[in-house]
C-alpha cells in the first residue's frame, strides 16, 4: 500500500542539532520561533528557486517548433514554480520577513544535491532528455510513507511545506492567544498579486492572514504533487478544458510519452493517448555548463572563445538583474515586477542562442550557467 | 426541401455573425451558421485549434509580403481580396485577383473570408464614434444623419466592449464635443489600458500643449490644439477590478438585452482558443495585423466558442458553404431560403447545391459580400442603394526620422508593441467638418512598415548602397530605431457612385459573382488630405523630424489636388454598402437593421453604417449587431 | 511544423562538416558585422550554407568561397579587400543590385547579407523559376524568426520571440541612444 499525501508531520522530525548555516543546507531549521519560521520560508524560496534553472535548461534546449506538447508542459510548470517562489516570498513578507531572491547562495553551482531531500539525489543543468525528466520526477514526487528521516530532511517538497504550514498555524494561534490581533501577520508592505505576476493557470495569492497563507501553501503543494491522492492539481477546471494535472504527473506524461486518462489512478503510469516525444530534437547542450569549466576545457579559438564567454556572462548579468528586480518586487514594490518581464523573455532568447553555439568541448554546445553576478 | 429546424440562418462567421449566433443561442434560439471557409479552420478547442494557429503562423513567417491576409488561406471557391493585388486601375488585369476594379481609384482595402472573418487580422482598435458623427448633415451640412443618435447606441457599445474584451482608460478619453454622458456614470472598461508605447510618451511629452494652423494657408492662421489619448483596444490586459459586468442577456419579459451585473473584480480575460491561460495579456508580439500568436487579441471564434460551449445543441455550423442567392417569395416578399454551394475541398469545383431555411435570415458577411449577395438575389434593393456609398478611411501617411535639437538621431525604438496605442483625437470633430473631412491620427508603433515595408526594405537599400559589416549594422540601427509614422485617417463621405456592382462577365471558380468596384475620392476628402499634410509638415518641423515622406506617381492611389500629389491608402474599414436610414426610399435597412423590403431579412456588419466617423468601425458595427440581435429576438418572440 | 529540406539534411548529416563551412561563417561575419558566435547563435549556419550550395553553379560558388578564404587568410586589410572584391560595383554600373550573370561575386555577397538579415534568398537558378516572385523567397519560417535585422532594430521578429506584457512602454533592454545591444559604437 502506498499513500500519497503527508498525513501528520510531527514536529519530532525537527532536531535541534543545527549544522552549517548555508541557506540551502541539508538541514532545515528548527521551527519554533518566528525567526526560525522566517528562515524556513527563506529556505522555501531557495528551494523553489533551485528548481527553476534546471527546468529552464530542459525547456530551452528543445529545438524550436519540436515537441510542442512537452514544451507546453514544462513551460507551464516553470511559470508555476516562479509563482510558488513569489507566494513563498509573499508569506515571508506578510510575517515581517525580508525575502532574499538575489543572493549568492540562491545561485548554487549545478549539479548539486537536492536540498532537504531524504531521498538524496543530484540536480543538474541538463538538456531535455529522459535523464533530465527522471530528475524532475524526483523533485516533484509526492510523498510515500518511508519511515523517519534525518532531521530537517523530507521525502517530498509537500512534506517540507507541511512543516512550514504547521509552524505558521501554531505560531499564529499562539500570537493570537497573546491578544495580538493580527497574529504573526504583521507585515504591512504591499504584496505581489495576480496583477503584478501573471502566468499560466496558477494564481498568485496575496497573503494578509493565516487563511491566505494556508491557501497559498495548498496551491503550491497541489500544483506540484497533486491534490489529495489524485493526479489533479486542485485548480478550478474550466468546463471542456483538458484535465489539469499536477507537475509530477505532467512530467510523467512526457516520460512515458502518454497522456493520463481522466481520473486515472495516480499509482499507475499514464495509459491514455500517445504524447509523441522526439528526444533527438534537442540542442546538444553540455551538462552543467559553467564559465570556469569552459574557460579551462574549451578548445575554441579566439575570437570565438571570448565571444562565447562574453555571451554567457551577459546571460548571467541579465539573470542577476532579473533576480534583483524580483527581490525588489517581493519586498513591497510589486509594481517594479513589470520591468522584469522583458528580461525574462530576453533570457529565453539568449539561452537558446548559447545552446546553438559550439562550446569546444566534445561536440557539445554551450548553455546558460545561471551564475551570480554581484 | 424546406425544414423548420432553425429559427435563424446566419451567413458568415465574423464578429457580426458570431455576436448574433451567441446572443440568439443564449436566448434559446436554434441557429444555423453558414461559413464559406475551410472546415479545418473552424477549430474552437485544444490541439486542433493550436494546429490551425501553428499553420497560420508558419505561413505568415514564410510570406515574403506580410500583408493582412498573408497567414490565411485564400480559397479558389471562396476567394478573398488581398491588398497585394492593389495597383493603378489601368494596370490591373480584370481576369486576376478577386475585386474587379473599375476605378478611377483602386479600392485598397481587403477583408478575409473564413472562420472568424476579418477579426483574424484586425488591429483591434475599439474607439466609439462621437455624438456629432451621427448628425453630420444637421451640424455641418455634410453627408447624412443617422436615424439613431449616439445615446441610442451607448448601451450597445457597452455590450460590444464586454464581448470583445476592451482594455482602456475612460478618463483618458478627452474627445471633442462629447458632453458629460459619453460614458455611463462610473463606467470603466473591462481591462486597464494597454500600456502606451515608449514612442508615444516621447512624442506626447514634446507636443502636448502644441497648436497647429489648420487653415491650409501660411498667411492665415486658424489654430487648432493637438490632444492625445490612449487608444481603447480589443486585446487583453490587466482586468479592471471596478468592472461590474459578466455578460449580455435577453430579458424575455421586457423584450430587451441587458448587461448582467456581478460583483466587481470578477472579469477574466478570454485567452487563446487552445488554452485559456495563453493570451491572458498582450505579450507584445507586434504582429496584431495580421496575426496575434497568443490570441490575446480578440477574434470572433472566441465568441463562437462560448456560444458553442454553452448551447452545443442550438448552434449548428456548416463550413465550406458559400451562400450565393436568397430566394424571395414573389407575393409576400419574405425570404424563403438561402441557396448555398457546399464544396468538397478547395482543390476541386465539386460541390452540392443546398438550401437552408429558417424563420429569419441574417447576412453577416462583409460590406462587400453582403451587397454582392443582395444584388445577386435582386433583394432588398427597392431604394437602389444596395452596393452604393462604399466608404473607407482614406489614409494619408507621413513618415520620417526623429532627430533631437542638434539634429542627432533620437531613438524611439519602433517595431514593438501593438500597432498603435495612442491617437491624436482633436481632429475627430470640429467646425472644420463644414470644409473638409475629419480625421484621426493614430501614432504608429511599427516604423515605416506600412508605406515602405520596413525593416526589410531598409536592408536591401543599404546593401544596394554597398554597405556591409559593422558599418551596415550601425547604419541600420540608427535608421530603424528613429523611424516615425503618422497616419491621417480621413473620413470618406458617402458617394452613390462609389459602389459595388455585379457583372455576368466576372465570376469566380464556383461560378459566383466577383465584386465589381467603382471608387473615387471626393473633394471633401481631398481637401482633408491637403490640410492634413499641411498639419503634418508643421508637426514634423516642430519635432525635428527628418521628413522622408514620398508619394510616387506610379503608386496605386496617387492623385493630384490643387497642384500637390498625394497617395491615399486603404484602412481596411469597408463600410456603407447597405445603409441604415429612416426612409425606405434612400436606405436599405431600418434602425433595427431589418431590410425595408423583406420583413424576415436582417443585415449586419459595417454595410449598415450611413457614415463612417473617425473611429475604426468594428466596435460600432458590433454595437449595432447587438441592437440587431435584440430586434431579431423581439421579432421571433412576437 | 514541416522541416525544410535543408533542415532535414543538416540534421541528418550534422556531423559531416563541409570544409568550406568555416570560410562561409567567417565571411558571413565580415559581411554582416555580427560575430561568429552571434551568427552561430541564430542556429541558421548550416541551413544558409546549404541554401548557397543548392545553387546550380557549384563551381562558381566554390570559386567565390575560395576567393573569400584567400582574402580572409590574407595579411592585407580584410575589410578593404572585401569591399574591393565583393561590394564595390565597377564604375559605370548603375544597377545597385547587379544580376548574377553580370557580377556573380558582388551578387552573391549581397545575397548572403540579405539572407542573414532577413532570411530572404534570391536564387540564381533562373531556369527553374519563371518570375522574379518565385526566385525570391524566405528560405524557412525559422529564417524569418532568426533574421539579424530584428536585433539591429533592437526588437524581436514581428509575431515571434515575444518580449512580454508592457515591454514596449520602455526602451528595449540594455538600450542606449547610440548603438544596438552588441554592436560596437
Amino acid at each position: 500500500m502506498r499513500h500519497r499525501k503527508e498525513s501528520n508531520i510531527r514536529t519530532h522530525r525537527f532536531s535541534r542539532s543545527h549544522q552549517s548555516p548555508a541557506a540551502i543546507s541539508n538541514q532545515a531549521p528548527v521551527i519554533e520561533t518566528i525567526e526560525e519560521l522566517r528562515a524556513a520560508l527563506q529556505e522555501a524560496i531557495a528551494l523553489e528557486h533551485f528548481t527553476i534553472p534546471p527546468y529552464l535548461c530542459a525547456l530551452y534546449s528543445i529545438r524550436k517548433g519540436a515537441n510542442p506538447e512537452a514544451t507546453r508542459i514544462i513551460q507551464t510548470v516553470v511559470i508555476e514554480e516562479m509563482g510558488h517562489m513569489i507566494m513563498a516570498a509573499n508569506i515571508l513578507n506578510a510575517i515581517g520577513g525580508k525575502p532574499r531572491i538575489f543572493a549568492r547562495e540562491s545561485l548554487p553551482e549545478y549539479p548539486r544535491e537536492m536540498p532537504h531531500s531524504a531521498i538524496g539525489f543530484e540536480v543538474g543543468l541538463l538538456k531535455f532528455s529522459k535523464n533530465a525528466l527522471n530528475t524532475f520526477l524526483r523533485i516533484e514526487r509526492p510523498a510515500e510513507e518511508r519511515g523517519p528521516t534525518e532531521p530537517g530532511q523530507f521525502w517530498s517538497i509537500g512534506e517540507f511545506y507541511a512543516a512550514v504550514s504547521e509552524a505558521l498555524n501554531r505560531l499564529d494561534s499562539e500570537a493570537k492567544s497573546r491578544k495580538q490581533k493580527k497574529g504573526i501577520f504583521t507585515g504591512c508592505r504591499p504584496q505581489v498579486t495576480n496583477e503584478h505576476y501573471h502566468g499560466s493557470r496558477g494564481k498568485v495569492i496575496a497573503v494578509y492572514s493565516i487563511e491566505d497563507a494556508n491557501e497559498a501553501i495548498k496551491e503550491i503543494v497541489d500544483q506540484g504533487e497533486g491534490k489529495g491522492g489524485s493526479i489533479k492539481d486542485g485548480d478550478d477546471d474550466e468546463p471542456g478544458d483538458e484535465s489539469k494535472i499536477a507537475h509530477y504527473y505532467r512530467f510523467n506524461e512526457i516520460f512515458f510519452e502518454r497522456r493520463y486518462r481522466t481520473n486515472e489512478p495516480p499509482d499507475e503510469p499514464p495509459s491514455g493517448d500517445p504524447l509523441p516525444v522526439d528526444w533527438n530534437a534537442v540542442y546538444n547542450m553540455m551538462p552543467n555548463p559553467n564559465l570556469r569549466v569552459i574557460r579551462k576545457e574549451s578548445k575554441l579559438k579566439e575570437p570565438q572563445r571570448s565571444q562565447l564567454l562574453g555571451a554567457m556572462e551577459e546571460f548571467n548579468r541579465t539573470y542577476s538583474s532579473l533576480l534583483r528586480n524580483i527581490q525588489r518586487g517581493c519586498n513591497g514594490k510589486p509594481e517594479v515586477l513589470r520591468e522584469g518581464v522583458p528580461m525574462m523573455h530576453s533570457l529565453r532568447e539568449m539561452a537558446i542562442d548559447l545552446m546553438r553555439a559550439e562550446v569546444g568541448i566534445g561536440n557539445y554546445t554551450a548553455g546558460p550557467s545561471f551564475e551570480y553576478v554581484p | 426541401m424546406e425544414n423548420t429546424e432553425f429559427d435563424v440562418v446566419i451567413v458568415g462567421s465574423g464578429i457580426a455573425g458570431a455576436v448574433v449566433a451567441k446572443t440568439l443561442t443564449d436566448a434559446g434560439k436554434r441557429v444555423l451558421m453558414l461559413d464559406a471557409g475551410l472546415e479545418s479552420g473552424m477549430a474552437l478547442d485544444g490541439e486542433r485549434a493550436y494546429q490551425v494557429q501553428r499553420k497560420y503562423l508558419d505561413t505568415f513567417y514564410r510570406a515574403t509580403a506580410k500583408t493582412p491576409n498573408s497567414p490565411y488561406p485564400n480559397l479558389k471557391n471562396a476567394p478573398s481580396s488581398d491588398v497585394i493585388e492593389t495597383a493603378p486601375v489601368e494596370k490591373m488585369d480584370a481576369r486576376r485577383g478577386y475585386y474587379v476594379q473599375k476605378g478611377p481609384l483602386a479600392f485598397g482595402s481587403d477583408n478575409w473570408i473564413g472562420p472568424g472573418g476579418t477579426t483574424q487580422h484586425w488591429l483591434g482598435t475599439t474607439l466609439r464614434m462621437l455624438p456629432n458623427d451621427f448628425r453630420l448633415k444637421t451640424m455641418y451640412g455634410r453627408a447624412v444623419d443617422w436615424p439613431i443618435t449616439y445615446e441610442h447606441l451607448r448601451p450597445y457599445y457597452e455590450m460590444a466592449e464586454y464581448e470583445i474584451g476592451v482594455s482602456g482608460e475612460v478618463s483618458d478619453q478627452k474627445l471633442p464635443n462629447i458632453g458629460p454622458d459619453y460614458f455611463s456614470p462610473g463606467y470603466v472598461f473591462p481591462m486597464k489600458k494597454i500600456p502606451q508605447s515608449y514612442l508615444d510618451t516621447l512624442i506626447l511629452e514634446k507636443n502636448k500643449r502644441r497648436k497647429v494652423n489648420i487653415s491650409g494657408d501660411k498667411e492665415k492662421e486658424i489654430l487648432h490644439p493637438i490632444r492625445f489619448c490612449s487608444t481603447p483596444q480589443g486585446r487583453n490586459s490587466i482586468p479592471n477590478n471596478d468592472y461590474r459586468f459578466s455578460g449580455v442577456a435577453w430579458d424575455a419579459k421586457e423584450k430587451k438585452l441587458y448587461m448582467v451585473e456581478t460583483t466587481p473584480g470578477r472579469y477574466e480575460p478570454v485567452g487563446a482558443l487552445w488554452d485559456p491561460y495563453t493570451g491572458q495579456r498582450c505579450e507584445g508580439n507586434a504582429a496584431c495585423v495580421p496575426i496575434c500568436p497568443v490570441q490575446a487579441k480578440y477574434n470572433a471564434l472566441k465568441t463562437i466558442k462560448k456560444a458553442h460551449r454553452r448551447s452545443p445543441h442550438l448552434l449548428v455550423i456548416k463550413s465550406q458553404c458559400v451562400a450565393y442567392e436568397l430566394v424571395v417569395d414573389p407575393d409576400t416578399k419574405l425570404i424563403r431560403g438561402v441557396k448555398y454551394k457546399r464544396y468538397d475541398s478547395d482543390d476541386s469545383r465539386n460541390c452540392t447545391t443546398e438550401f437552408a431555411t429558417a424563420r429569419i435570415y441574417v447576412l453577416a458577411a462583409s460590406a462587400i459580400e453582403n451587397a454582392k449577395l443582395l444584388l445577386s438575389s435582386n433583394a432588398a434593393n427597392s431604394s437602389d442603394q444596395v452596393g452604393r456609398n462604399l466608404m473607407d478611411h482614406m489614409c494619408l501617411l507621413t513618415w520620417g526620422l526623429l532627430r533631437d535639437r542638434n539634429s542627432k538621431p533620437l531613438k524611439v525604438f519602433p517595431f514593438r508593441g501593438p500597432g498603435s496605442t495612442t491617437n491624436i483625437s482633436s481632429f475627430r470633430d470640429g467646425d472644420f467638418r463644414k470644409r473638409h473631412a475629419a480625421w484621426i491620427v493614430p501614432l504608429d508603433n511599427w516604423g515605416w512598415g506600412w508605406p515602405a515595408f520596413s525593416p526589410g526594405t531598409d536592408v536591401s537599400i543599404a546593401v544596394g548602397e554597398g554597405r556591409f559589416g559593422e558599418e551596415l549594422r550601425q547604419h541600420l540601427n540608427t535608421e530603424l530605431t528613429c523611424q516615425v509614422l503618422l497616419h491621417f485617417e480621413c473620413e470618406q463621405d458617402p458617394q452613390p457612385e462609389n459602389r459595388v456592382t455585379i457583372d455576368e462577365r466576372y465570376k469566380d471558380h464556383l461560378g459566383n459573382y466577383r465584386p465589381v468596384i467603382h471608387y473615387n475620392a471626393s473633394d471633401y476628402v481631398k481637401e482633408a488630405f491637403r490640410i492634413a499634410k499641411f498639419v503634418s509638415d508643421q508637426i514634423f518641423k516642430k519635432n525635428n523630424v527628418d521628413d522622408r515622406t514620398d508619394y510616387s506617381s506610379d503608386e496605386a492611389d496617387y492623385w493630384q489636388y490643387k497642384g500637390e500629389g498625394y497617395t491615399s491608402r486603404g484602412a481596411g474599414h469597408i463600410v456603407g454598402t447597405h445603409r441604415m436610414g429612416s426612409d425606405p426610399k434612400d436606405s436599405v435597412v431600418d434602425p433595427d437593421m431589418r431590410t425595408w423590403d423583406h420583413e424576415n431579412l436582417f443585415l449586419t456588419g459595417c454595410g449598415n453604417m450611413p457614415t463612417l466617423g473617425t473611429s475604426n468601425p468594428t466596435l460600432t458595427m458590433t454595437a449595432l449587431t447587438f441592437k440587431a440581435a435584440e430586434a431579431i429576438l423581439k421579432q421571433l418572440e412576437s | 511544423m514541416k522541416k525544410s529540406p535543408a533542415q532535414t539534411i543538416v540534421e541528418s548529416h550534422g556531423a559531416q562538416r563541409d570544409p568550406d563551412l568555416p570560410t562561409f561563417l567567417e565571411l558571413s561575419a565580415a559581411l554582416t558585422g555580427f560575430s561568429e558566435v552571434e551568427l552561430e547563435g541564430t542556429g541558421m549556419l548550416d541551413e544558409y550554407f546549404y541554401t548557397l550550395m543548392k545553387e546550380q553553379d557549384h563551381e562558381g560558388v566554390r570559386a567565390f568561397l575560395k576567393k573569400a578564404g584567400d582574402i580572409l587568410d590574407g595579411k592585407r586589410n580584410v575589410k578593404a579587400a572585401i569591399k574591393a572584391a565583393f561590394m564595390d560595383p565597377p564604375p559605370g554600373l548603375t544597377d545597385p543590385n547587379p544580376p548574377f550573370d553580370v557580377m556573380p561575386h558582388q551578387a552573391l555577397a549581397r545575397r548572403i547579407i540579405l539572407l542573414w538579415y532577413t532570411g530572404v534568398w534570391t536564387t540564381m537558378n533562373w531556369k527553374e523559376t519563371k518570375s522574379q516572385d518565385q526566385r525570391t523567397s524566405i528560405v524557412s519560417a525559422r529564417a524569418y524568426e532568426e533574421g539579424l535585422i530584428w536585433m539591429v532594430a533592437q526588437t524581436h521578429p514581428a509575431g515571434a520571440k515575444q518580449p512580454g506584457y508592457g515591454s514596449w512602454s520602455r526602451p528595449p533592454l540594455g538600450a542606449d541612444q547610440s548603438r544596438d545591444k552588441h554592436g560596437k559604437h
